[in-house]
């Protein structure tokens, strides 16, 4: 865990529709339950009609939600598109990148074709998180986080998003 | 960092709004849908249900309604707020003025939330100017932990002094999302008493005078009182050189970059958790104890301002801080670590852009504008504020002033080709069913009894679809989902004696384009006037239940993307042949892109 006494601060980029908020939500909520202060921004709005989306998470000894360029210490990207634009704000030394992308590249996961052979194309966001979950840099447990997730999900919808987390984890283990 | 023992829940900021204002005992609350500020109404809504607490609250038809009825709660002594976007404020203001002046009985909380940047607003407006203007006091929350604190002493302190008092909180405050202790709900138990006093409540200009000397004296009294004065965080900066008065959002970046840049124990920051009004001779004293003062505040210089002597004092008037956009850490940065001499690399942000935003695959409003292009491509269109702007892109919106100006604007388009005997186009406005109720309304009513002549289309989803879906009037569904009368759009506008109203599925497009000919037809005479089409389809967020086509693009595509560029669909796409392909993922089965393509290539197979 890349936890320290500094906190940790995440990115979360795609377009409008594609669930960043939800991650964002599932990831304020893991702080909550492991007892750390967070606090995060998010997009509302016009952006959301299919504009590109971002929202900062800071866990930690934080005032305010925005992350500076070069603090980064993670980005997830749901669309391999928004990666450039917020490239910046990843720290030069250290910074991880989690993408949802075909390409064949470390921090790389199909999320959206896995999440189509599951049926729904809607949870490609918790597929790419079980995948972010198998790195050490990552600030959370696969364990708290399917937690929160079976917590925070809709009856409808708990079995398709547990099993897109699943599978986003087990994908990526060699 | 360990959170403390008390039990802690995750708010965004307008949910911490929301909850403080159902736990403070407010027995009123108002508002119209509007970003940042339009969950605020949906957690009071929640948490009242979840207390089973006695909590009226309503979605207004506008900002104005909102203000006057929550206000009257609180002259009949009962603590009221209500809540709305910064340019809703400007709807409002007429009413905010005056209530200044007859103050309150009961608490009053007026949240005005700003939007700067702007991420979705047409100006980049400061409520706390509007606070000052109006001579009230206004609270400046920095995080959601802060706002929910502030609503108890917002009305706390408009009961001590009788007035209204506004609570600013911005885009990174209303859109944050923080741990926040959990509060309990007191319960007031206090009874609507309307005490007349019409020297007051209905005061004539005599009177006005009065009430607006009673009023200077109130702010005189609340700014000498050391209970909302700036204060310092770092105690241990208080002998230092140098200090920064902020407020806000801006405060709490203000505050972690002095913390990451170790520049905690040089210089002083001082927050100002009341940015009006302020005491001019604390501020001059506070200026006087530092060798150099730095203000960063969003958006105006409202505390700039206040302070009397501003010979040491760098800040918006100075130009070392920009007088407009957000202040992002990014944008704070050089200019703290220029004010505290610490060494700074300078990093290359790149410009803003991205993906701007389109309607959605399946939206009924891309229809209309893609029908209205097609009948008049000639046609001015002066349109509103809705998801339904976004036409724009497809080139249905020429103009975009604020609510319910696309009427108003239509028919000065009319005068002023008529006044000077230019020949007439076509002149179609575009508007929402919630704009069209909100403000719309009253400008047809203008427009009919001044004899303007145009097409008004109304977009009528069925829903407040920009800001999240909230009822409206025309749909007769309440707040707290309990029905109330249904407010119908069409016995509306027959009201008005207009003499051409039709409604139309917009999924039809040629018969929507041979309508609007008809319309002109109407609006074109002299004999004629405003013509009427109520364009009605369900806004694809809410209803997603109806005829579903299997679509595709033939062999006949060209690759010449004039359905890209003249429909904008997120569901057609450019294949890896040139050629236009269907995403399925996205398409909506809607069907009406196989008007769009001039080869006619897009066919519907099933």
């Amino acid at each position: 865990m890349a936890s320290n006494n500094k906190g940790v601060q995440v990115i979360i980029c795609g377009r409008g529709g594609q669930g960043v908020l939800f991650l964002t939500r599932i990831l304020d909520e893991a702080a909550l339950a492991e007892g750390k202060n967070v606090i995060s921004s998010e997009t509302h709005g016009m952006a959301m009609r299919g504009g590109s989306v971002v929202s900062s998470i800071r866990i930690g000894p934080f005032a305010s939600p925005l992350i500076r360029s070069g603090q980064a210490d993670i980005i997830l990207a749901l669309a391999d598109s928004e990666v450039e634009r917020n490239i910046h704000l990843l720290k030069k030394t250290g910074g991880q990148v989690y993408v949802n992308s075909a390409a064949n590249d470390a921090g790389a996961i199909d999320a959206s074709a896995i999440a189509h052979e599951l049926g729904s194309l809607v949870v490609s966001n918790l597929v790419l998180l079980g995948f972010a979950c198998t790195h050490r840099e990552f600030p959370f447990s696969f364990a708290t986080v399917k937690k929160v997730l079976a917590r925070i999900s809709l009856p409808k919808v708990l079995d398709i998003n547990i099993r897109a987390l699943t599978d986003g984890y087990r994908r990526a283990e060699p | 960092m360990k959170r403390t023992a008390k039990r802690e829940k995750i708010l965004l900021g307008n949910e911490a709004i929301g909850r403080a204002i159902v736990e403070s005992g407010c027995t009123v609350v108002t508002s119209y849908p509007g970003t940042p500020a339009t969950e605020i109404l949906a957690a009071v809504d929640r948490c009242a249900r979840e207390g089973s607490l006695p909590v009226y609250r309503e979605w207004s038809v506008n900002e104005k309604s909102a203000f006057e009825v929550a206000l009257t709660n609180s002259y009949a002594g009962c603590r009221s707020a209500v809540a709305m976007k910064q340019v809703g404020l400007n709807v409002a203001s007429d009413s905010l003025m005056s209530a200044a002046y007859t103050g309150v009985a009961g608490g009053f909380l007026l949240i005005s939330a700003d939007d700067p940047g702007p991420h979705s607003s047409q100006t980049e407006q400061d409520s706390r100017f509007m606070a000052m203007f109006a001579k009230i006091p206004v609270l400046d929350p920095s995080s959601p932990r802060e706002a929910y604190e502030m609503v108890r002493v917002g009305l706390e302190l408009s009961e001590q002094y009788s007035l209204p008092v506004m609570l600013r909180p911005t885009t990174m405050v209303c859109h944050a999302r923080q741990n926040v202790g959990d509060g309990a709900a007191i319960r007031l138990k206090r009874k609507a008493a309307f005490v007349k006093n019409p020297s007051r409540l209905a005061a004539t200009p005599k009177f006005r005078y009065v009430l607006h000397k009673e009023l200077n004296r109130k702010l005189d009294a609340i700014s000498k009182s050391p209970r909302h004065r700036p204060v310092l965080i770092n105690r241990r900066a208080r002998a230092s050189r140098l200090c920064i008065i902020s407020s806000g959002a801006a405060c709490a970046s203000v505050l972690d970059l002095l913390s990451e840049l170790k520049l905690l124990e040089k210089v002083a920051l001082y927050k100002v958790a009341m940015p009006y009004p302020l005491s001019p001779a604390y501020l001059g004293q506070l200026a006087a104890s530092y060798k150099q003062v730095l203000v960063v505040e969003e958006t105006y210089p409202v505390i700039e301002l206040q302070i009397p002597h501003r010979r040491t004092v760098q800040g918006k008037l100075n130009g070392c801080v920009p007088r407009e956009g957000e202040l992002t850490p990014d944008v704070l940065h050089p200019i703290i670590a220029k004010f505290s001499g610490a060494s700074f690399k300078r990093v290359k942000v790149p410009a803003p852009g991205g993906q701007r935003p389109t309607l959605c695959p399946g939206c009924p409003h891309r229809a209309s504008y893609f029908a209205i292009r097609k009948a008049f491509p000639r046609g001015i269109y002066p349109g509103d504020i809705g998801c339904y702007t976004l036409g724009i892109n497809i080139g249905g919106v020429d103009t975009c002033l604020c609510m319910g100006a696309s009427i108003n604007q239509a028919a000065g388009l009319y005068h002023s080709y008529a006044a000077g005997g230019a020949a007439l186009p076509p002149i179609v406005a575009t508007i929402g069913d919630s704009t069209f109720i909100h403000s719309g309304c009253t400008a047809l009513i203008n427009a009919v009894y001044n004899k303007a002549r145009f097409i008004l289309i109304i977009l009528d989803n069925g829903t407040t679809a920009m800001t999240g879906n909230q009822p409206t009037a025309a749909t007769g569904i309440r707040a707290d989902g309990s029905a109330g009368n249904r407010v119908s759009p069409e016995r509306l506008i027959e009201g008005m004696g207009i003499g051409f109203l039709r409604v139309i599925d917009p999924y039809d497009v040629q018969g929507f384009v041979s309508l609007l000919h008809d319309a002109q037809s109407f609006a074109g005479s002299e004999k004629g006037g405003i013509a009427v089409i109520i364009s009605r389809h369900p806004c694809i967020m809410t209803v997603r239940d109806g005829k579903r086509y299997a679509v595709t693009v033939t062999e006949k595509c060209t690759g010449c993307r004039t359905c890209l560029k003249q429909f904008e669909c997120p569901g057609l796409v450019v294949g890896d042949d040139d050629r236009v392909t269907i995403n399925h993922l996205l398409c909506t089965g809607c069907g009406v892109c196989v008007h769009a393509c001039p080869a006619g290539a897009i066919e519907i197979t099933g």
